[in-house]
């Protein structure tokens, strides 16, 4: 069985590529097949691993699955410093070479037409986290006790507008930071934010947004990035940049053979 | 021009795996053809959130054993 890692184009000397390290199990290098123009970065594994049964009972153990999904990243990253690369889905796996060419022959012009979306151009995420305000400190004492009633709920109200009033400020940030990200990337996708339990970080995540950017503009949107942060530090905002990351968030949607 | 160097580097450990997850479970190329064998019929959206768990967990444990032990420098774990 072929575990297929990434399809490459542009790829230098394809017939002298060596990968450090291992593939997606221990045992199983890495090869580089070249099929017409396009170079497809694979390893035989065996299917007492990865027969669809095997592969469910393996997939159970989250150890094993972890580090099979960050042995896959570590090969797709050997190759983006070379080449332009379409990274496969985890756990893409073709019954043997022919299945996978006659997969690629099927969905040539679909490829094709991915490499040029994809070609000189990298995978950035950013994500913007918020910590809303503190609520206000609680009015000086003196009043009665009629009074004291009154100024809680007047306090609770003004913090529920307070609140409200910083959502809808954080909102239009996001918005308007997506927007001037993406006006600045050849293409850009903003996707579900991660829960407080998946990112582990002070405050709520409000964007969780993917930019493909041209190495030539990467200046420049860094540059409105910069310019991001500088304007809302104030604001309770934070920006997190990630990357460069393989372009998984701009290889399409499914290519469907024969 | 400001600096265009990276603002923040690239994050390590849960951040990052939480990242990849997203990336590649949840995208990526998909390239059916005629004998493909894939993940087909396995929910990795569940997968991805068990390999958090998990290893969020594992992290859990080695921050509890490292207050442990600092906390009692006699105590050494097996």
């Amino acid at each position: 069985m072929l575990y297929v890692y990434a399809i490459a184009a542009d790829h230098p000397d394809p017939d002298n590529a060596m990968f450090g390290g291992e593939g997606i199990v221990p045992d199983a290098p890495v090869r580089l097949l070249q099929l017409g123009d396009l170079a497809v970065a694979a390893s035989l594994v065996s299917a007492a691993d990865f027969a669809a049964d095997a592969l469910r009972a393996h997939l159970e153990d989250a150890r094993w699955t972890a580090l099979r999904v960050l042995a896959h990243q570590r090969v797709v990253d050997s190759l983006l410093p070379h080449a332009t690369v379409l990274p496969m889905k985890f756990c893409t796996l073709f019954s043997g070479e022919a299945a996978l060419k006659q997969a690629l022959a099927h969905n040539r012009a679909a490829l094709q037409a991915t490499v040029e979306r994809l070609r000189g151009a990298r995978e950035w995420g950013v994500k913007l986290y918020w910590e809303a305000p503190r609520n206000p400190a609680p009015p000086s004492a003196g009043q009665g006790e009629a009074g004291a009633g009154a100024a809680f709920f007047q306090r609770k109200r003004d913090q529920q507008r307070q609140r409200a009033e910083a959502e809808a400020a954080v909102a239009r940030c996001v918005a308007a930071s997506h927007r001037r990200l993406a006006d600045a990337a050849r293409a850009a996708v903003a996707n579900p934010v991660q829960p407080p339990a998946v990112h582990r970080q002070p405050g709520e995540m409000a964007l969780n947004g993917a930019y493909l950017v041209a190495r030539a503009a990467e200046p420049a949107w860094r540059e409105v990035l910069a310019e991001l942060e500088r304007t809302h530090a104030d604001g309770g905002i934070r920006y997190e940049l990630t990357g460069p990351w393989g372009p998984y968030n701009f290889t399409g949607s499914g290519l469907v053979g024969s | 021009m400001s600096d265009p160097e990276p603002i923040i580097p690239r994050t390590s450990g849960d951040i990052a795996l939480a990242d990849l997850l997203d990336r590649a479970l949840h995208k990526g190329l998909v390239l059916w053809g005629e004998a493909t064998i894939s993940v087909a019929g396995v929910d990795l959206v569940y997968l991805g959130l068990k390999v958090l768990v998990a290893s969020t967990e594992t992290a859990d444990r080695m921050r509890a054993a490292a207050a442990s032990q600092s906390a009692d420098p006699k105590v050494r774990a097996g």
